[in-house]
């Protein structure tokens, strides 16, 4: 503790504050006049296709400073691999889509699914951060493009002309050991800032029973044989759902489906997605209709 | 990570402690209930020697680990109850409160007469549900035969002295296991680090933990976070949920996020078992008996003025350590291309003979690499375990460790004499964090060696002042003295991009060192310069070969390979290449010489690149700048009395004029 210490304090106190990106650790330069959240899908997109849904993205942030990407420098921000085409209707993919059509005799129990961005070398390196080296400083920009893609299932249903809605957002769980290990469940994350964003409520409805192996670690025939039995309902799914029901209009047959969003991280071959749509379609009274709606973060 | 707390009465005294496995607490401090009942089926009689104590006091639900921590660490010689036990955990994490209900917090008591009716029927709520976590293979059952005790207690030893001088996440630990032969046990992890705690071979502790703010009673309440493995305090922590321990806002740490996650409720283990004391005391003994202090010169080949140091050095190793503050270190200040390498070898030696572990750490992973095979070729009977990150050895044992400066974050008390070298280069410059890991690396009776061409401004003012025992190696191993750098005013490289022409003071020397056949490192202060000058320069020279390369550039190992070989003759650079490339022939330009960004080391560095060779001793150093500032003047002063210094002590050779007069 002597002078020089004490003045290398005070500089740095008086020092100009620079930001480092998040993701590459280099220092934050932003050109004069470019405003960084010309890289939200939404803020340059004012949609009036959008106005029944209940999206208003004018009540997401009121200053830029309080804009998730803020913490991410142009060439990062750049490496978004948006999905702003979907070619396959069914898994939401940017690229035509042989597995759709291949899963073939197993059955597909949800709607469709809309993944926000592809997953692309970077934004795989941004989850893996995230997810296995528990940077969780990720979650608030992971969570804010998750968005996009729950704006993609709206609009899929406007498109069926549907009223968009979704009426109660799930998670796939993880296992108990491996939310021991990481302390938090990346699926249950991204829904919790989803459905804050969308004022839609979250529940938990479903368990993992058996600790998998990692799905990265599978192949497609694997993934799809392991994942039976792996998820079940809790035990009070059906309660959970049948008092959503209780608080509707019964004289309007729209409202009779109860639509589900279920949030995961990546989606593949969907066979965790599908198995998991599966439990909860069998959880419920058969006299009740269920519609299910996958987001992912990622679609690969 | 939660934990059970408890208090047990032994030898008339209470003991506070924490378990990650209930189970064997049980089993130890009640070893003699629990063995006869075992053991009521069979005949063993055997119960002599087992530990009995008539009483244990546990909370009925477990409590986040950071918290247990703390609040065992301030128990003190009492039974465990509730109102104090509330207060401590408040203390420990402030609105514990408002997420865990204070209804939670009870203590029940275990007497002798009841252990094996509670065993029976699962003392603790959660083992009941079935939730226990660490349960498979041969844990099924809630008791341990005899055999299976005597096997646990085989592998705890093996895990401790695994873990000996090692500082471990939990799923470190896990790993650990896997590669050291434990890998069936893996799943009982707990119940082995468990067994180690409670008797004394690993001391279990939260990667975050708390540590009080001041000596004065007013301070002593206010607490501060810190994380264990890299010191790093509160500011540098991130406070989320956490599933784990229930808190809302548990934090980890950023710093050393790299190096997996340290947690406020992440269980971190250091393990304290010392297994190699008899061997180290025989070495002592064996090595007392040798020759005293193996002439360095002979067996390593070294010259004069590295011998010299090199025995300054050994003579602080065998100097008794007191018991101060802070573990002893001496510097060993030698000029660039003094053959530091060489002199640290008989310090390895010297260690390796006691029987010691010696560390060489630095804080660069091309470093590492490099040195490797040299130490491996030196002392091809030990073994050498390299440690970088995404090495392969990582939970090897080995006699010398040679390691990056993250690395360091795993050790804890492991090594008796730690090397570090280039401990001015990024980024063990000013980083706090890595200096701390290297602390903790150390034993407490430990011995620390700086190596540095540049040592930072507070090492070198410690030397002025004689604080810090030093040896200074002012010349080269060819006996040339160091090229002096000479000064040419330009403006800033900027305007000559701009203007697409060179001055002629500039080009002048260039073509001179051209002509001369030398190869030129021209370094420059920004990397999106690079190109522009490349191509300037090569209007200038359409002849040879020029290249330029930097941090960002993905052919950096070609080009600077071709380098090597003589393929290319100008490189153009940023700081990145200031050490490590050896050219034999070479002249080093420094374009904007008077920018912030080169300190006086940086400079020296830079500076040491020419003249490396015995055939060409003299190379150029040319500082190109508009103004001649403090770290120039700095850098050629440091220059120039290191000659100064090496020909007062005659490791010169003599020049012509002398030889002649």
């Amino acid at each position: 503790m002597n002078f020089s210490h004490w003045l290398a304090k005070l500089y740095a106190l008086l020092a100009p504050k620079t930001e480092v990106c998040l993701a590459c650790n280099r220092p934050i330069h932003r050109q004069q006049g470019a405003d960084f959240r010309r890289y939200d899908p939404f803020f340059q997109n004012t949609d009036s296709t959008l106005h029944g849904a209940s999206l208003t993205r004018s009540s997401l942030f009121t200053r830029p400073t309080e804009h998730p990407f803020i913490n991410l420098c142009e060439a990062c921000l750049c490496q978004m691999a948006w999905i702003r085409i979907i070619r396959c209707p069914i898994c939401g993919r940017a690229i035509g889509c042989p597995d759709c059509t291949r899963r073939g005799s197993e059955r597909t129990y949800f709607q469709y699914n809309r993944s926000a961005v592809q997953y692309s070398p970077p934004m795989r390196e941004w989850l893996a951060q995230y997810k296995f080296r528990e940077n969780e400083r990720y979650l608030s920009i992971l969570g804010y493009m998750a968005l996009f893609a729950y704006h993609q299932v709206l609009l899929q249903q406007l498109m069926y002309k549907q009223s968009p809605r979704i009426d109660l957002i799930t998670y796939v769980p993880v296992s108990e050991t491996r939310l021991q290990e990481r302390g938090f469940n990346q699926a249950e994350q991204l829904a919790r800032i989803v459905a804050q964003y969308a004022h839609v409520p979250v529940q938990s409805l479903l368990q993992r029973n058996r600790h998998t192996i990692k799905q990265s670690m599978k192949s497609r025939g694997n993934r799809i044989e392991d994942m039976k039995d792996v998820f079940s309902a809790v035990n009070n799914a059906n309660h959970q759902l049948q008092s959503l029901f209780k608080i509707r209009n019964p004289n309007n047959p729209d409202s009779q489906t109860l639509r589900i969003l279920l949030v995961d991280d990546v989606y593949t071959t969907g066979s965790t997605i599908n198995a998991c749509a599966h439990q909860l379609k069998k959880s419920i009274d058969p006299v009740h209709k269920l519609e299910i709606y996958s987001l992912t973060w990622a679609r690969s | 990570m939660r934990v059970y707390v408890y208090s047990v009465l032994w030898q008339g005294k209470w003991r506070c402690r924490f378990t990650l496995d209930w189970r064997v607490d049980v089993r130890y401090w009640f070893s003699q209930a629990v063995a006869n009942g075992v053991r009521e089926n069979s005949s063993h009689a055997d119960v002599t020697n087992e530990r009995c104590a008539p009483e244990l006091w546990i909370t009925t639900c477990c409590i986040p680990l950071g918290t247990a921590v703390d609040v065992v660490g301030q128990w003190g010689e009492s039974r465990l109850e509730v109102q104090r036990l509330v207060k401590l955990m408040q203390d420990a994490e402030p609105g514990i409160l408002d997420w865990f209900g204070r209804e939670c917090i009870q203590v029940r008591r275990i007497g002798v007469e009841e252990v094996w009716r509670e065993i029976g029927i699962g003392v603790i709520e959660e083992h009941r549900k079935g939730k226990l976590e660490g349960e498979g293979g041969i844990l099924k059952e809630s008791l341990w035969s005899d055999a299976v005790w005597k096997q646990m207690k085989d592998e705890s030893d093996l895990l401790a002295a695994q873990i000996s001088g090692r500082a471990l996440l939990a799923n470190e630990v896990q790993e650990l296991m896997a590669a050291a032969g434990l890998d069936h046990a893996v799943a009982y992890w707990r119940t082995l680090a468990q067994l180690a705690y409670i008797r004394g071979q690993v001391k279990l502790l939260s990667g975050i933990t708390t540590r009080s703010l001041g000596q004065f009673s007013l301070l002593r309440r206010q607490r501060e976070l810190q994380c264990l493995r890299c010191g790093s305090s509160a500011a540098q922590h991130h406070r989320t949920a956490c599933a784990a321990c229930g808190n809302p806002g548990c934090a980890y740490c950023e710093a050393c996020l790299a190096m997996g996650r340290s947690r406020r409720c992440a269980l971190l283990v250091h393990g304290t078992a010392v297994h190699n004391a008899g061997a180290s005391a025989a070495g002592v003994a064996r090595a007392a008996e040798r020759a005293p202090a193996t002439e360095p010169a002979a067996r390593w080949r070294l010259s004069e003025a590295q011998h010299d140091a090199s025995r300054a050095a050994l003579h602080f190793l065998q100097q008794p350590s007191a018991a101060a503050a802070a573990a002893p270190s001496f510097l060993l200040w030698a000029v660039t291309g003094a053959g530091k390498t060489e002199m640290i070898f008989p310090l390895i030696a010297y260690t390796l003979e006691r029987g010691q572990h010696v560390l060489i750490a630095t804080p660069r992973r091309d470093v590492v690499l490099e040195l490797a095979p040299r130490l491996a070729q030196a002392f091809p009977e030990h073994r050498l375990v390299t440690l970088y990150g995404g090495s392969e050895e990582r939970w090897t044992a080995g006699d010398i460790t040679l390691s990056t400066t993250h690395q360091l974050m795993r050790f804890y008390h492991k090594f008796d004499v730690v090397i570090v070298d280039e401990l001015d280069a990024f980024p063990y410059h000013n980083n706090e964090l890595l200096q701390y890991a290297a602390r903790k690396a150390c034993k407490p009776e430990g011995k620390f060696i700086f190596l540095s061409a540049t040592p930072p401004e507070p090492m070198q003012r410690e030397v002025r002042r004689g604080r810090l025992p030093h040896a200074k190696v002012p010349v080269r191993f060819h006996r040339h003295p160091l090229p002096v750098p000479q000064r040419l005013t330009i403006k800033p490289l900027r305007h000559y991009l701009e203007n697409k022409t060179l001055p002629k003071s500039l080009l002048h020397q260039l073509s001179r060192s051209v002509e001369r056949g030398a190869q030129l490192f021209l370094f420059i202060t920004r990397i999106k310069q690079t190109e522009a000058f490349v191509q300037l320069l090569r209007h200038y020279f359409p002849v040879i070969t020029i290249e330029g390369t930097s941090s960002e550039d993905k052919e950096r190992g070609e080009k600077v390979t071709r380098f090597r070989n003589g393929q290319s003759r100008m490189l153009v650079t940023t700081t990145i290449l200031e050490r490590g490339v050896t050219i034999p022939k070479s002249d080093v330009f420094i374009i904007d010489a008077d920018s912030a960004l080169f300190d006086a080391a940086s400079l020296v560095q830079m500076a040491g690149r020419a003249g490396r060779s015995k055939d060409d001793p003299a190379g150029h150093v040319l500082f190109c700048a508009a103004e001649w500032n403090r770290a120039q003047r700095l850098a050629v002063r440091q220059i120039v009395g290191m000659n100064r210094i090496a020909r007062r002590q005659g490791y010169l050779l003599p020049t012509d004029t002398e030889r002649s007069s």
